[in-house]
Parts: C-alpha cells; sequence; structure tokens
C-alpha cells in the first residue's frame, strides 16, 4: 500500500519538523503545509480514492488519527513558544511594575490606640470597655465636677434623652472600674469622646482619648512619673525627655500636664511644636481622694494615679499629619500611607 | 490672661529677664502659652486654670512668681492699710441690699468734684497692654484697678441716680435696662440688678446702664466695689449672653478681703488723676474680717502621696512663701491658716499640691511601681476586644481597608436607610442638623465615604467599619452595640498581566466566609431575605447558629443615589457583638490526609433556577462520607445551551482516611450522584 507508506513518511517528516520549530512564524507555516486546504494531508485525503476498496477505511483512520496527531503537536508546540516568548520579554526587562495586591489595613487611629494599650498592657495593665453615653454623675459628679462649678466649663457636653450625655472624657471608665472591682486596680481603657466643638483642622465633635488609671496601697507620685516615662520611651524613643507641668484637673490632686521634648526636631524647635522644642502630650495626677470617697474605696489606706492623653493628637504628631479631619474622611489615599 | 511683665515688676523686684520669669511661672502651674510686643512692654497670655480665680489680676500672678523666686511683692499702700479690713457700715453713700445672699458685701463711696477727660500716657498704655481701649479717665481707672487685684469696679454718675440712692436687689418681671452697650436687656427676677429708687442701673457684676455711665458732664460719681454671689451671676452671664472681664472674675469667686481696698486704690488714683475728692464717710454693707481657714497637714502624708521624704522645715518654707501661715503643733502634724484668696485650699491633699509644685515637680524622682499580676489572659481571650482584633486581623489580610466614621449622622441618613425613629437616639443639643442623632446603622456612614472617595476617583474601595452603634429600648435604655460594616465597589487591579474585574456580590460573599472561617464560625448560612437598603435579588442574611447576625447585599440604585453613588456597591452590616457566643478562636487541629484523593469531574446542563445549594446538598446525600471538596470551576448561560437552562462544571475531590482510593472505590459513587442529580435535578450529563 504505496499511500500508506507516503502517509508514515509524511507524519516522519512533519513530526521531525514541527519540533524544530522555534518560531510561531515558522509554526504557522507548517500547519498551513500540512493541516492547510492544500497541504499534504489534504492532497492525500484526496488520494483516498484511488485506493483499493478493502483497504479505504485502515487509510481513512490512520489519515484522522494522524490529523489529530500533527493537530495537537501543533498546538502543544504553540503554547510552548508563546510561553517562551512572553517569558524572554519579562526575562529581559525586570523594570516592568511589580504585580500589586491590594494590602489591608487598620485606620491609623486603631493602630495607635493598639499600640499605646499594648505598651501599658506589657506592664500590667488591664485593657476595659466603658460606655460613652453616660450619666452626669460618671461625667462630672464622681469626677468631682460639681454643677454650677467653672471647672464644668471647660467640659462642653452634648445631652441625649432622660438627662443621659455623651461623655466628654474617657474618665468616666476609672468611676466605672474603681466601682466595680476592688483595689488593687491596674486598668486601662480607650474609646470615643464628645465635645459640641465646631470641626476644623484641629477640633473635632468626636475624638478619641485613652485612660489609665492605678490604685493601690503605697501608690506615690514617683510611680506616676516612672509610668509614664516608661511609656513615651517606649513609644516615643529612648531620647526623648520629660516635663511634668503643675496643672489641675477636678479629679487628681496633684496634677501635671507632660510635655516631650519634640522626637522630630530633638527639642530645637519646629513647626510641628512651634518653634517650642516641647510638645504636650498628657494629663496626669494622683486621684483625688474626694473622687476614692464617691467610688467607696477609703483614701486612708488606697492611693492611686491617673493620667489620659488625646489618640487623635498622638497619632497626628508621630506621623506628622496636620489635619485631625483625615481622619474621619476615610480617603483611602490616606488609609493607604499608614 | 494677658499680664504685662512692666506692670508685674511693679509688684515683684527682680533683675530677671522674661525667660526665667516665663519658666518661672511655668513650672509652678501658670503655663505662659504666647507672648506678645506691645510697644516696649513684653506681655504674656497665661493660661489660669478654674481653680486659680485668686491669679486674675497682676497681683495675684506676683504672689505666684515671688513665691516660685522666693521673694516677696509690694503693694501700694492703699491696698495694704485696707486689706482684709472693713468700712464703717452705713457711710454718705446710701446703699440698701435687699438680697444679702446674692450680694454678701457693698462697699459704696461717693467722689465729687471729679474732672472727666482723658486718661494720662502711663494709664493708657498699661491697658492697651492688657488689649483694652481707653475710655476716659474715670473708666479707665476702673478697668486699671480690676486688672491690678481682680477687684471688678463700677462707677455710676450719682447726679443721674434716681433719689441718689443705690439699692442692690432681684429684677422685678418686666423690667430691662440699656447696658453701655446700647443694647436692651429683658430682665427676670433670677438677676441680681443695681437699682436706684426707680429702676435698674446696671446688672449685677456684669454690666452697668446706659443711663447712669459716666460723661464729660459727670460732677460727681458713686464708686461700687462689691462682691457679687459667683452662680446669681454666672445663671444671669448665660441667660443673657453677656460675658465681661467683671462676670469672668465674679464667676469664679473674687476675694472677698479685697472690696474694700480695691475701692481705695481707685480713690486714690481718682484723686491722682481726676482731682475727685472722697465725700463724707464710705460704706461697706456686710463688710467684715474673714476669719483664715484652718487645715491640718500631717508629714506622713507628704510621702505617702509624693514618695518623697521633704523635711519639715522646707515644707514650712514653702507654705510660708504662699503667705500660708504655719504653726508647728506637733512633731507629725502642722497647722496651718490659709489666706482669704486662696479658695480653692480646702483639705490637706489640696496643702500637699502646693507643697509639690513649689518643690519642683523634676525634684520628685521616679519608680517603677510593683504590679499586682492579675488573671487578665483567660478573660481577655474570650472578650470583645480580642474578638475584634481577630476581626481586624482577618480582614486586612484579606486587603480590605479600615474606616473610622462620626457615630453622628443625620436624620437624611437614617431616613434613607429605611430605619425607624423610635429607637434612635436624638441629641438634645446638636451642633449642626449633620450630627443631629447617634447612628442606629453603620451603612450611612460607610456610603458617605463610599461617596468621598468615589467622587475623587478612588474607585477601587474594599473597606470595613468596626464601630459602635446605638438604639433605645421602650423604656429608653440606651444600647451600645459593637457593628461590623463591610463596602465593596470598583475594579480590581491586576496590573499589566491579567483582566480587572468587578467586585460584586460574591466577592462580599466570600470576604464573609473567610472571615467566618478565621473566627472560627462554621455553623452559619447566607439565605435570601428583604432589606429594604438591598435590590431584591441580591438581599440576603446572615445566620449563625440559630441567630440572624447580619445582612448583605447590592444597595439599591435609588438608596445610593441619595449618597451621590452611581457605582454598583455592595455592602455587609453584621453584629459582631452577636458574633462573641459562636467564635472559636481557639483552632483545633485535624490530621492532614494519609492518603491521596481522586479527583472527577462533572459537567452538567440543568434549569437555571436549581440553586447551586440543593445540588451540593445532593452531591453530599450519595457520596458516603468520601467526597472531601466541591469546587464549582465553571458557570455558563448563553447562546449555546438552551434558553432558561445554565451549564455548570464541578471538580469533585473524594478520599478515604483508610485507604488509597482505586478506580473502582469511586465509579459506582460517582455514577450515583450523576444518576440522582439527573433523577431529582433534571440535570443533563454531558
Amino acid at each position: 500500500m504505496k499511500l500508506l507508506e507516503k502517509l508514515k513518511s509524511i507524519e516522519k517528516s512533519a513530526i521531525k519538523e514541527i519540533l524544530e520549530i522555534n518560531s510561531l512564524e515558522g509554526l504557522e507555516n507548517s500547519r498551513v503545509k500540512y493541516l492547510g486546504r492544500k497541504g499534504e494531508l489534504t492532497a492525500a485525503i484526496k488520494s483516498i480514492k484511488n485506493v483499493a476498496k478493502k483497504d479505504k477505511p485502515k487509510a481513512g483512520q490512520f489519515i484522522n488519527e494522524m490529523k489529530k496527531k500533527i493537530g495537537s503537536l501543533l498546538d502543544e508546540k504553540e503554547q510552548g513558544l508563546r510561553e517562551k516568548e512572553m517569558a524572554s520579554l519579562e526575562n529581559h526587562d525586570i523594570t516592568l511594575p511589580g504585580i500589586e495586591r491590594e494590602m489591608g489595613r487598620k485606620h491609623p487611629l486603631i493602630r495607635t490606640m493598639e499600640e499605646i494599650i499594648d505598651i501599658f498592657a506589657r506592664m500590667g495593665f488591664k485593657s476595659v470597655d466603658s460606655p460613652e453615653v453616660e450619666t452626669e454623675f460618671y461625667n462630672f459628679e464622681a469626677l468631682n465636677i460639681p454643677k454650677n462649678h467653672p471647672s464644668r466649663e471647660t467640659f462642653h457636653t452634648f445631652y441625649v434623652e432622660n438627662g443621659m450625655l455623651l461623655r466628654s472624657q474617657t474618665s468616666t471608665a476609672q468611676i466605672r472600674m474603681m466601682e466595680k472591682e476592688k483595689p488593687p486596680l491596674q486598668i486601662v481603657h480607650a474609646g470615643k469622646v464628645y465635645r459640641p466643638d465646631a470641626v476644623d483642622a484641629s477640633h473635632s465633635f468626636m475624638f478619641y482619648q485613652m485612660e489609665g488609671l492605678m490604685v493601690d496601697k503605697g501608690i506615690v507620685f514617683s510611680d506616676l512619673k516612672g509610668v509614664l516615662e516608661k511609656f513615651a520611651k517606649e513609644y516615643f524613643g529612648e531620647d526623648v525627655q520629660m516635663k511634668f507641668r503643675p496643672h489641675y484637673f477636678p479629679f487628681t490632686e496633684p496634677s501635671a500636664e507632660i510635655d516631650i521634648s519634640c522626637f522630630i526636631c530633638g527639642g530645637k524647635g519646629c513647626r510641628v511644636c512651634s518653634y517650642k522644642g516641647w510638645l504636650e502630650v498628657l494629663g496626669a495626677g494622683m486621684i483625688n481622694p474626694r473622687v476614692l470617697e464617691f467610688v467607696k474605696i477609703d483614701p486612708k489606706e488606697y492611693t492611686g494615679f491617673a493620667f489620659g492623653m488625646g489618640i487623635d493628637r498622638i497619632c497626628m504628631l508621630k506621623h506628622g499629619i496636620d489635619d485631625i479631619r483625615l481622619f474621619y474622611e476615610n480617603d483611602v489615599r490616606f488609609l493607604r500611607q499608614f | 490672661m494677658r499680664v504685662s511683665l512692666d506692670w508685674l515688676k511693679d509688684f515683684v523686684d527682680t533683675k530677671d529677664g522674661l525667660e526665667k520669669i516665663q519658666h518661672s511661672l511655668t513650672m509652678t502651674g501658670l503655663e505662659v502659652t504666647s507672648i506678645l510686643d506691645i510697644e516696649d512692654d513684653k506681655v504674656m497670655d497665661i493660661e489660669i486654670t478654674p481653680n486659680r480665680p485668686d491669679c486674675l489680676s497682676i497681683i495675684g500672678v506676683a504672689r505666684e512668681l515671688a513665691a516660685s523666686m522666693n521673694k516677696s511683692i509690694d503693694t501700694s499702700a492703699s491696698i495694704k492699710k485696707n486689706y482684709m479690713k472693713k468700712g464703717p457700715g452705713h457711710g454718705s453713700a446710701k446703699v440698701e441690699v435687699l438680697d444679702k445672699k446674692a450680694c454678701p458685701r457693698y462697699v459704696g463711696c461717693i467722689i465729687k468734684n471729679v474732672k472727666v477727660g482723658p486718661s494720662p500716657k502711663w494709664l493708657v498704655s498699661r491697658l492697651n497692654s492688657m488689649g483694652v481701649r481707653s475710655v476716659n479717665n474715670i473708666v479707665d481707672i476702673t478697668n486699671y484697678v480690676l486688672f491690678e487685684t481682680g477687684q471688678p469696679l463700677h462707677i455710676f454718675d450719682l447726679d443721674k441716680l434716681e433719689g441718689k440712692k443705690i439699692i442692690v436687689r432681684k429684677a422685678k418681671k418686666g423690667e430691662s435696662i440699656v447696658t453701655i452697650d446700647n443694647v436692651r436687656r429683658e430682665l427676670d427676677p433670677t438677676m441680681l440688678v443695681i437699682a436706684d429708687v426707680e429702676r435698674p442701673v446696671a446688672i449685677a457684676g456684669i454690666m452697668g446702664g446706659k443711663d447712669t455711665e459716666i460723661t464729660e458732664g459727670t460732677k460727681a460719681v458713686l464708686l461700687e466695689s462689691a462682691y457679687f454671689d459667683p452662680i446669681t451671676v454666672r445663671m444671669a452671664q448665660r441667660k443673657l449672653g453677656l460675658a465681661s472681664e467683671s462676670s469672668y472674675r465674679f464667676e469664679r469667686g473674687v476675694d472677698f478681703s479685697m472690696v474694700l481696698a480695691a475701692s481705695a486704690r481707685a480713690q486714690e488714683l481718682i484723686r491722682d488723676e481726676a482731682d475727685g475728692r472722697v465725700s463724707g464717710t464710705i460704706t461697706d454693707v456686710g463688710g467684715k474680717v474673714i476669719k483664715e481657714n484652718e487645715i491640718k497637714l500631717c508629714l506622713d502624708e507628704i510621702p505617702r502621696i509624693l514618695g518623697i521624704e521633704i523635711p519639715s522645715s522646707t515644707v514650712i518654707d514653702l507654705l510660708k512663701r504662699l503667705e500660708i501661715k504655719t504653726d508647728k503643733k506637733t512633731k507629725d502634724a502642722i497647722i496651718v491658716k490659709v489666706p482669704c484668696y486662696r479658695q480653692d485650699l480646702e483639705r490637706e491633699i489640696d496643702l500637699i499640691e502646693e507643697v509639690a509644685r513649689l518643690y519642683g515637680y523634676d525634684k520628685i524622682p521616679s519608680k517603677h511601681p510593683v504590679f499586682t499580676i492579675q488573671k487578665t489572659y483567660e478573660e481577655e481571650r474570650r472578650s470583645l476586644t480580642t474578638l475584634a482584633k481577630e476581626i481586624r486581623n482577618a480582614l486586612c489580610s484579606l486587603g480590605m481597608n479600615e474606616i473610622v466614621s462620626y457615630t453622628l449622622t443625620s436624620r437624611n441618613a437614617v431616613e434613607s436607610l429605611g430605619k425607624s425613629f423610635d429607637n434612635v437616639v436624638r441629641l438634645r443639643n446638636p451642633l449642626s442638623s449633620n450630627q443631629e442623632f447617634m447612628r442606629p446603622s453603620l451603612i450611612s456612614e460607610m456610603l458617605e465615604v463610599m461617596s468621598w472617595n468615589i467622587n475623587r476617583r478612588n474607585s477601587l474601595l474594599q473597606l470595613f467599619e468596626l464601630n459602635k452603634v446605638y438604639t433605645k429600648d421602650q423604656s429608653n435604655n440606651i444600647k451600645e452595640n459593637l457593628n461590623l460594616c463591610l463596602g465593596l465597589s470598583g475594579l480590581t487591579n491586576p496590573g499589566w498581566k491579567g483582566k480587572a474585574a468587578e467586585l460584586g456580590f460574591f466577592d462580599l460573599k466570600g470576604i464573609i466566609e473567610m472571615l467566618f472561617h478565621a473566627l472560627g464560625i462554621e455553623d452559619y448560612s447566607i439565605k435570601p431575605a428583604g432589606f429594604s437598603v438591598f435590590r431584591d435579588a441580591m438581599s440576603s442574611n446572615i445566620k449563625v447558629g440559630r441567630d440572624i447576625v447580619g445582612e448583605l447585599g447590592e444597595v439599591r440604585s435609588d438608596t445610593a443615589r441619595k449618597f451621590d453613588i452611581k457605582e454598583k456597591v455592595f455592602i455587609a452590616e453584621i453584629d459582631a457583638e452577636g458574633l462573641l457566643k459562636h467564635a472559636r478562636l481557639q483552632k483545633r487541629f485535624s490530621p492532614l490526609p494519609r492518603y491521596p484523593s481522586v479527583t472527577r469531574d462533572i459537567s452538567m446542563v440543568i434549569d437555571e433556577v436549581v440553586s447551586a445549594s440543593s445540588i451540593f446538598d445532593l452531591i453530599k446525600e450519595k457520596d458516603h462520607g468520601l467526597v472531601r471538596s466541591v469546587n464549582l470551576f465553571d458557570l455558563y448561560k448563553g447562546q449555546q445551551i438552551e434558553a432558561g437552562k445554565k451549564s455548570l462544571a464541578y471538580t469533585l475531590e473524594y478520599r478515604s482516611d483508610e485507604k488509597t482510593l482505586k478506580d473502582e472505590d469511586i465509579s459506582q459513587i460517582h455514577k450515583d450522584i450523576q444518576d440522582s442529580l439527573v433523577e431529582k435535578l433534571g440535570a443533563q450529563i454531558r
């Protein structure tokens, strides 16, 4: 059977030829050459009519298989060549941009809050929750801010129904915890507070604060200094200097405001510290005995300290953010920077 | 408060420069916040805390400066002579005090022959330093004495007082007064007024009346120096919305012992600068010498609070510098007498603070306290804080960005979510209608943040917020609940290598499934349900165990448009607190497979209405426990298949824990699965 032999030789040369092809153009030529309308296989099919009748099925089957074989060989080769081409493109130009994935980030305020809480947690403070909608008692009276006292004016407040209010400082958590648990107490709390201030670059009617508290026998002002110095060094850096200035808070006595040396300029004076070299970051003091009396802890037996700071302010200082509104606008171009 | 350095040096004899003085004041608790150059003077702006009304004067600041520098202060003779003294009671000025509670002391003095005219240069420039414009010599002198002593004064044109008499009383219903700023003020019976026999001529402690003010033609005056009750003044000031330098000081409490001395100081200046002569005797209604407060200070208390021993001699010296008299009765305690102007010193702890701040906070050493070991780990592991942390970590690792938005929202926002106002908490004193309600849901703020970003062409949005929502129950108890909101919109960005895909419902569903996996929540289902915010077709609820914990869907386009969003946005809101009891954060290990698995594909055409979950359930029903995963890898609907049908292709993973599966182990099972798909769901296997 001459045709069969001819076909076998076509197959042999086709396989050899296809395997040696190394360009897509050459591959296309081979496809036309073997499988095209005027190709060698098509010619072979046409010559089937000359074959003896009994050999026709066998020849037909052979041709079909051959067609399949060559077809898949061509496909395989083509895929390989395309990959190679792509690979060569990538191999030759590593300056092509990397493929980025969308990375999720915590909000900078939440992150700051977690970082600060973690530092205190490592010292031995326990983190607790406390409500935002509060009574006058927790927000004012128990914190030694009586009605009609001038100190109340520094705490503008939103009121809701039933005489409830939105807490104006996280110090409410101090009272709630001291009421709930007996000393020794080592507690931190962070959360939102509200004050009816018009929104601008440095004011917001809602912002985050954190509060810490330690009550036990023998707690002294030196302990407060030690804890806050430890925090400042951990959070702002080993070189940071601290300054405790006398101040007034109704719920602590003695009270202090704490400045740290500007960690941007190292105290030389820059835009961030308004050329003062110092940044005010914390308020603190020994818990006023009146406050202890309110929560039925005997001030003759126990003493304690409390401190608080604005998370928004700390976060702004730490990252050089100059507008508090950026936190609450949540522009993803802002969020992606952290 | 402004404090002129030049003026301050009248009272404290020091060669120290501005920087030293500024530092001394700041480190004793009077923080100098800024410094102004006015003419040749340096003017410090000082923050006076509400407990120190005694420092609302040059003399008050001078006392503090002197104490911190260990010097004494020197005031004018007229003040020294009359401080802590009382006048003769009823004198030549006719004063009747009807409300002794609101006005415990009133000093009146008649001065005749005054020559009203411009003030001398020294007076003009001192007032200028304090930020006050000169009016005329008489008015300027009252302001000068106010700043110097902290005691507000008022001065009336005597000839314009009907009956030449002062009556201190509560305002009558319907009375009003035109104040010196030319505004008519309606008064009510809670307000204290200074009246003549006819009408009010001043609102006590706040502002005088136009009718009786000093003019160029004034010849005789009545000089008022009084103590008004702080609460009465504050309430009137609030009601009238009228604050002044006077009311600021009366509200905080002026020095009772300075009332007569300040009058004397003003008399002296009016004599020197306006030729005025005091006529007759001075009236001092309610005048008395106040006994100084006694407090016992136990010396042991100082180290108990501060952590440092301060020798008793040092303690006594520090208190003396503050003009606090000390009497060391016993070895362990000091009895102190507090000057009248220090109303803030009531208890022992107040004295300890005085000692500490003068001693210097910087000299108190720091130490680290001993912490008590607490059993918190077990407690914290099951707490909401820990769950919140896990949620944040899981979502961030899925590429979601966290947002934090305002919790106060508008009526429109609540309405657009179709929420009932019955259990929404409303503010009584909102700043604006945009922040009138406490949000009952995180969705409206999520939509606002998405809108903000879309408007700024930040098109790929994968956001979440984990924060509180607020509702009230029927008895008006307000509940705060931690919710989670997820928001998706836009096209993924595969770079140059692939094709961008639009984020949609199933991306959101996938994120929720991954999140639940991370939290160890297994028993959950997501089923169709109607929520008004979502398009009907895509509205679903999320059930964990028996509890509905949330909802998800594609936001209806009319709702989205209310937030100025034209894009497709997909949102879910979940009660994060409700997840707490279902979460299993502690994971249990399951052994890795010991035998390999075998995969088989099923490709079928089936009615469009047949749900993927019913196919899944049927496969699991027939699998003899061997199908470990059912992976849908192709879903097609279109021209190549019959209308009303869809084509699905699955890969089934078979695996046994007992042996390596062979073809014959699974061919029958696989055939049974296919047969029942055909039989029960009408599938055509391809």
